[in-house]
């Protein structure tokens, strides 16, 4: 799995509760990040190409608001994988300061556990 | 329509066309949806974003690349530069004599075929890129071994990347093409015209400024026209050096027009390849 930005890992942490359009990503990554990524409007359709482009991501909706197209967009497994993979690697870096918990990917679930 | 619609649109412009067809309303959407009730301009980092993605989708820079496969292009890319350098002296060879001697025809067919190996990096199959560039390498080894020791050591090298890189399925983008074609004429075009000033030399220097700035939107120009420079400089000291009989205390102070350029290019190269790397990180 490759590493990520962090403008990148917030937005595909923003689709963890379900699909999202544009505005929604940026709104729900400066919550989950306490304000500290704002997504500008360019990075965030870059990050979205790419991450299209990967796999990531996937087109859930289109529909029409006020007269312009507005799309939502989904976490993919893959997108889903990746997302867990950096959390555990940023987990496992974490743990080498703090020191106090055991980090790591459960094998069978793939999904972060703690110890 | 509102000043901020249309100012937002206007920046959207920075985007080209078909992106736009594709994704433009919805941009404009999010834009004013994360605007505030009385905002008139958008904000500066939206407008600083909107601009640098626009010249990112025009460079292609919009999907990404892994790292290795960046590297793979530039380092291509810096072998074409390379070899156009070379094959531009080649063919100026055989017009400086009439008739043309047999070393003459010599350095036509060379300048050619690498001519060829260069334009297959574009749009060649790689099998016959890879043919093209070691007959090429073939004829230049061919040469007197002094010819080979003084010219013919870089771009022998060169088809050599060329043809390795063509092996492993690195081509590169047609968006390119014109630069290649400036560095060419740059080397080919002033000799002819009796140039005294080293035009060449101005025109190159101005594509590496060029690519240094451009390594915001797009690292691996920038990697390529320093890995050229410290090349072509790099080879030309050594040459020099090989000339002056070796002598070791000549180099700090008659080899600093050459060495002075070879090594600025190879910081820049590091500074390009660490670009690149970042810039290929999702």
């Amino acid at each position: 799995m490759a590493e990520m930005r962090e403008p990148t890992y917030f937005v595909l942490a923003s689709l963890l509760d379900g699909p999202l359009h544009g505005y929604g990503i940026i709104k729900r990554a400066a919550e989950l990040s306490g304000n500290r990524v704002r997504l500008a409007t360019g990075i965030l359709y870059t990050a979205l190409d790419r991450l299209a482009a990967e796999g990531y991501v996937r087109l859930v909706r289109e529909e029409i608001v006020n007269g312009r197209a507005r799309r939502s967009y989904g976490l993919t497994d893959a997108g889903a994988a990746a997302l867990r993979a950096e959390a555990t690697r940023m987990a496992q870096a974490a743990e080498v300061v703090t020191g106090n918990r055991r980090v790591g990917m459960d094998a069978a679930s793939g999904k972060l556990r703690t110890a | 329509m509102t000043a901020l619609e249309r100012r937002c649109r206007w920046l959207l412009r920075a985007y080209p066309a078909w992106y736009r067809a594709e994704r433009g309303d919805e941009m404009l959407g999010t834009l004013l949806e994360a605007s505030t009730p009385n905002q008139s301009w958008p904000a500066t980092h939206d407008a600083r974003a909107l601009i640098l993605g626009g010249l990112r989708v025009r460079a292609w820079q919009h999907e990404r690349q892994t790292a290795a496969a960046s590297l793979r292009q530039a380092v291509l890319l810096a072998a074409v530069l390379d070899l156009a350098f070379w094959s531009a002296q080649d063919l100026r060879m055989w017009g400086y004599t009439f008739p043309p001697t047999m070393f003459a025809w010599m350095n036509l067919m060379i300048g050619l075929l690498t001519l060829a190996a260069m334009a297959g990096a574009w749009f060649g199959h790689r099998v016959v890129v890879v043919v093209v560039a070691l007959v090429a390498v073939g004829l230049w080894v061919s040469q007197p071994p002094g010819d080979l020791l003084y010219t013919g050591g870089p771009p022998v090298l060169a088809l050599t990347v060329l043809a390795s890189l063509a092996a492993l399925r690195a081509r590169l983008p047609r968006a390119w093409t014109w630069l290649a074609g400036v560095w060419y004429l740059a080397f080919v075009l002033p000799p002819m015209f009796n140039a005294t000033r080293p035009f060449g030399v101005w025109v190159a220097f101005a594509i590496v400024v060029g690519a240094i700035g451009w390594s915001v939107i797009d690292a691996r120009l920038m990697l390529a026209t320093t890995l050229v420079v410290a090349a072509i400089f790099g080879s030309a000291a050594v040459r020099f050096y090989a000339e002056s009989g070796g002598q070791a205390s000549a180099i700090p102070w008659d080899l600093w027009p050459w060495f002075t350029p070879a090594l600025l290019g190879l910081v820049l190269a590091v500074v390009a390849i660490w670009r690149v790397r970042r810039q290929a990180v999702l």
